[in-house]
C-alpha cells in the first residue's frame, strides 16, 4: 500500500508535523540546522519550501484540496518533477488548520527528458514547464501577498513603537522636570539646614551671653513659673532664698527667705494676675541690707506670659549715699543761706545755666536777664568791661579769680561785692565753675572812712604843727628870756593837747563848752571857798572851735593866775553864757569877769594873748570879742554865732 | 626870723595880700610873716566872707587855704581869675587835692617857713 501512496505529513495550524508517513518522504525532507523542530518549513528541502508554504496558505484561504503538479525540485542531485497536495482536514475531525501534505513523484525533469529529443517528448517537457511556470507565479504571488501583509503589520508596529516612543520620551522629560524640582527641594533644605546651624550657634552664643550677663550683673534674679515654681536663678539669688540647684522645680513657698517681705508671694500673683510691674524697696530680716525688688511679668518673644521674673538689686551703699549726700546738702544749703552770700555755678564755658536764687534775690534780675552773661548787666558800668575781660580769662586760662564790683541791689543802689570764683575740675577738664559774692559795700565804705580819716588825721597833724609854729613863734617875741620863753611855750602847748585829749575823748565829736571850761579852770577850783564860778547851758561846740577856745580860755586863765584874780586868795572868777536865739540864727554869748584880784593896769605891749584872744579869737568865731583891762578886774565878752551842729545835746 | 626881718627890710614887697584861713593860729602867723616882708594883710576865716573880699577888695595877690571852716575854697579862686590877681593855695592836705584846673597853681603845704611864702609872694610882684 504505502508502495502505491505517495508520501505525506499532517501538520497543525502551527506548520508543526503531527504524523508521518512512511515511504519515499524522507527524499523530501532535509532539516535546516540547529534546534531541532517538527515544523514542516524546516525540515523541508529548502526548494520545496516556498511552494509548500503557497499551497498550504491557498489552500486554507480555499478550505479545497490544492494540488501543484511538475513542481521542479533537485532531490539527491537531480532535477524532479514532483506533484504536490495539499488539503485542508475537517475541522470536525481535528484541530483547526490541520491539513495533509502529499508529494508524489511525476518523473525526471524534462529538461533530462529533452536529451530524449523527441518531439512528443519536447511537448510533454513544455507543458510540464508550463506548470512549473505556473506554479513559480503563483508561488510568488503568495510570497509577495505574505510580505505585504508582513509589510503591514510591520508598519503598524512601528506606528506602535512611535507612539510608545514618544509617551516614553514624555515620561522621561516629566522625570527630568522632577528630578530638577527636587534637586531645588534639595538645595533649598540644605540652605535652610545651614541657616539652623546658624542660628542654633546663635541661640547657643545668646544663652551663653545671658548667662554670663546675669552671674555678672550681680542682681540677685529668679525666674518663676505659673504656679510660683522656680524655673531659674542667678548664683546671687542663692544668697537671698537660701537656693540650691536641686531647687529647680521646687514652689517658692518651700523655701525659707532672708527677706522681711511677707507680701511676696501676693505680689507675685498680683502681677501674674495684672500683668504689670511691682517695684518697692525690701530689707534683710536682720535689716542690714536694702534691695531694690522688682517683679514684673515674664514674657516670651512671642508676647505670651510665663510666669514671673523678680529681680533683687543691693541699693545698701546706695541708700547710705544718698543719706551722706542729702545730709551734705543740707549742711551746704544751710550755709549758704547762713553766709548771706550770693552762690552761683556755671558752665565750663563762664555762661550761667542754673538758677542761683541768692543772685535773683540780691539784684532783683529774673532767671532769664540773669542767664548766660546776662549777669554781666547787673553789674556797674564802669566795673562791667573789666570784670568780663577777667571772666574770660580766667575761663580761657582756667584758673580761679577774684576781684571787686559794684553789683546793682534791687532797692537800686549799688553795692560792692568781692567775688571769687574757681573752676570745677573733674578729671583734669574743668566741668564748670562755682562762684560766691560778698557783700562787701561796709567794708568799702569803712575803708573809705579809714582814707578820710587818715586824710583828715594829716591835715589836722599839718595844722596843729602849724599852729605850734605860730604859738613858738609869737611866744619867741614876748618873752624877754629863753625860760620865760620855755615856760610860756610848754604851758601853752599843754593847753592845746588838753583840749585834744578832750576832742579825742569825744572822738573828734562835738564837746560841752562846761567841759572845755572846767578843764582849763580845774586847778584853781576848790570846794571849800569856791574862786571860780562856772554857769551855763549846755552848748555843743564843734572841735576847731573848741581848739581856738581852749586857747583863749587857757590865756585868760594864765593871765589871772600871774597877775589876776587867780593870784590871791581872794580872787575869783566867774565864767557865765547863754544862748540867744534871733532871727533863725543861734549866737553864744559868754562873759569872763574877775573880781576881787590886784588892781589892773592894762599891759603896756600887746602880747600874745591879747592878740589871740582879740583878733585871732574874733575870727576864729566869726564873732566879736571884747577883752577890757579895768581896774577891777579883766572883763572879757564873747558873742558868736554858733553853727546848726553847734546845738543843746 | 630876725634874720628874714633884715632880709624883708631890705627888699620890702610892698605888697597887700588877701589871707584866706580859718585857723586863727596860722592867721597870725601869716600876718607876722607878711608884714615882715612888708606886706599889708587882709584876712577872712570864713567863704562869704573871701568872696566878698575877692570880689570887692583892692589887693595884689592871696593866699587861699583850701577847706575854709568846712568849705572848699574855690569859688574865691574863680572870683580871683575872673580879675586875674595872683594866688596860690595853702594847706596840710598835700598835693593832688586841688583840681586839675588850678594845677599849675602852687600850692604852699603847712606848716610853711616864712621863705617859702616870700618865694611865693615874689611871684606876685611880676
Amino acid at each position: 500500500m504505502e508502495k502505491y501512496s505517495p508520501a505525506y505529513v499532517i501538520i497543525d495550524g502551527q506548520h508543526d508535523i503531527l504524523r508521518f508517513s512512511g515511504g519515499e518522504l524522507g527524499q523530501y525532507l532535509k532539516p535546516s540546522q540547529g534546534v531541532a523542530s517538527l515544523n514542516l518549513l524546516n525540515v523541508l528541502r529548502k526548494a520545496l519550501r516556498p511552494a509548500v508554504l503557497a499551497a498550504i496558505q491557498a489552500a486554507h484561504e480555499g478550505q479545497r484540496p490544492v494540488v501543484h503538479e511538475n513542481l521542479a525540485a533537485k532531490i539527491n542531485g537531480h532535477e524532479r518533477l514532483v506533484t504536490l497536495i495539499v488539503e485542508p482536514m475537517p475541522e470536525g475531525s481535528v484541530g483547526p488548520g490541520h491539513c495533509i501534505i502529499a508529494f508524489q513523484e511525476a518523473g525526471p525533469h524534462a529538461a533530462e527528458t529533452a536529451a530524449s529529443g523527441s518531439p512528443e517528448a519536447a511537448a510533454t517537457r513544455n507543458r510540464a514547464l508550463e506548470q512549473e511556470l505556473r506554479a513559480t507565479k503563483a508561488q510568488v504571488t503568495a510570497m509577495v501577498d505574505d510580505l505585504e501583509t508582513t509589510n503591514e503589520e510591520m508598519k503598524s508596529a512601528n506606528e506602535e513603537y512611535q507612539s510608545v516612543n514618544e509617551e516614553l520620551q514624555a515620561s522621561n522629560e516629566e522625570l527630568e522636570t522632577s528630578k530638577e524640582e527636587m534637586q531645588s527641594v534639595n538645595e533649598e533644605l540644605q540652605t535652610i539646614n545651614s541657616e539652623m546651624a546658624v542660628k542654633n550657634e546663635l541661640l547657643t552664643r545668646l544663652n551663653s551671653d545671658i548667662k554670663n550677663l546675669l552671674d555678672s550683673t550681680q542682681i540677685a534674679t529668679v525666674f518663676l513659673d505659673h504656679d510660683l515654681r522656680i524655673k531659674s536663678f542667678t548664683p546671687t539669688a542663692t544668697d537671698l532664698f537660701n537656693l540650691r540647684d536641686s531647687d529647680r522645680g521646687r514652689p517658692l513657698t518651700d523655701l525659707v527667705s532672708r527677706l522681711k517681705y511677707a507680701d511676696l508671694q501676693r505680689d507675685v500673683r498680683k502681677v501674674l494676675r495684672t500683668l504689670s510691674m511691682i517695684e518697692s524697696e525690701v530689707q534683710l530680716v536682720d535689716e542690714t541690707d536694702t534691695f531694690t525688688m522688682r517683679i514684673r511679668p515674664y514674657r516670651t518673644l512671642d508676647n505670651v506670659i510665663d510666669g514671673v521674673v523678680m529681680t533683687f538689686v543691693d541699693i545698701t551703699e546706695r541708700k547710705a549715699f544718698e543719706v551722706r549726700l542729702a545730709e551734705r546738702e543740707q549742711r551746704f544749703h544751710a550755709l549758704v543761706n547762713a553766709s548771706s552770700q550770693i552762690v552761683w555755678t556755671t558752665n565750663a564755658a563762664g555762661e550761667t545755666e542754673d538758677d542761683s536764687p541768692s543772685w535773683r534775690a540780691f539784684t532783683g534780675q529774673t532767671f532769664e536777664q540773669w542767664k548766660g552773661f546776662g549777669w554781666l548787666d547787673a553789674i556797674h558800668p564802669d566795673d562791667r568791661e573789666r570784670v568780663n575781660d577777667l571772666w574770660r580769662k580766667a575761663v580761657a586760662e582756667k584758673s580761679p579769680v577774684s576781684t571787686d564790683y559794684r553789683l546793682r541791689h534791687v532797692s537800686g543802689e549799688w553795692r560792692w561785692t568781692a567775688v571769687r570764683a574757681v573752676p570745677l575740675v573733674t578729671a583734669d577738664s574743668v566741668s564748670g565753675w562755682v562762684g560766691m559774692n560778698l557783700d562787701i559795700t561796709e567794708r568799702k565804705e569803712a575803708e573809705r572812712q579809714r582814707d578820710l580819716l587818715l586824710h583828715e588825721l594829716n591835715h589836722r597833724v599839718k595844722n596843729t604843727l602849724a599852729t605850734v609854729m605860730s604859738i613858738a613863734l609869737q611866744t619867741l617875741k614876748g618873752a624877754a628870756s629863753p625860760l620865760e620863753f620855755r615856760q610860756a611855750f610848754l604851758t601853752r602847748i599843754v593847753a592845746l593837747s588838753k583840749t585834744h585829749d578832750l576832742l579825742t575823748n569825744a572822738a573828734w565829736r562835738p564837746v560841752t563848752l562846761s567841759d572845755l571850761v572846767q578843764l582849763e579852770l580845774a586847778p584853781y577850783r576848790d570846794d571849800k571857798s569856791p574862786r571860780c564860778r562856772v554857769e551855763g547851758e549846755d552848748v555843743l561846740l564843734e572841735p576847731r572851735v573848741a581848739l581856738a577856745l581852749g586857747l583863749a580860755l587857757h590865756e585868760l586863765t594864765t593871765n589871772a593866775a600871774k597877775h589876776g584874780a587867780l593870784s590871791v586868795s581872794t580872787g575869783r572868777v566867774d565864767v557865765a553864757w547863754h544862748v540867744r536865739s534871733l532871727n533863725g540864727t543861734r549866737d553864744l554869748h559868754l562873759t569872763w569877769a574877775e573880781t576881787g584880784g590886784p588892781p589892773v593896769q592894762a599891759p603896756a605891749r600887746r602880747g600874745f594873748g591879747s592878740r589871740l584872744i582879740e583878733e585871732g579869737l574874733a575870727h576864729e568865731l566869726d564873732g566879736t570879742v571884747r577883752l577890757d583891762f579895768d581896774v577891777g578886774g579883766v572883763k572879757c565878752a564873747i558873742v558868736a554865732p554858733l553853727s546848726p551842729t553847734e546845738s543843746q545835746p | 626870723m630876725i634874720e628874714a626881718a633884715q632880709k624883708s627890710a631890705a627888699r620890702p614887697l610892698g605888697l597887700r595880700i588877701l589871707v584866706v584861713e580859718d585857723e586863727m593860729m596860722l592867721v597870725m602867723l601869716l600876718e607876722d610873716i607878711l608884714m615882715e616882708l612888708g606886706c599889708s594883710v587882709i584876712t577872712a576865716g570864713r567863704l562869704a566872707k573871701a568872696i566878698e573880699a575877692a570880689e570887692n577888695e583892692t589887693f595884689d595877690g592871696a593866699i587861699l587855704d583850701v577847706n575854709v571852716a568846712g568849705e572848699e575854697v574855690y569859688p574865691v579862686a574863680e572870683a580871683l581869675t575872673r580879675r586875674s590877681i595872683p594866688f596860690i593855695f595853702s594847706t596840710g592836705y598835700g598835693e593832688g587835692t586841688v583840681p586839675a584846673e588850678y594845677g599849675d597853681r602852687l600850692i604852699l603845704a603847712k606848716p610853711y617857713l616864712p621863705d617859702s611864702v616870700e618865694q611865693a609872694l615874689v611871684n606876685f610882684q611880676k
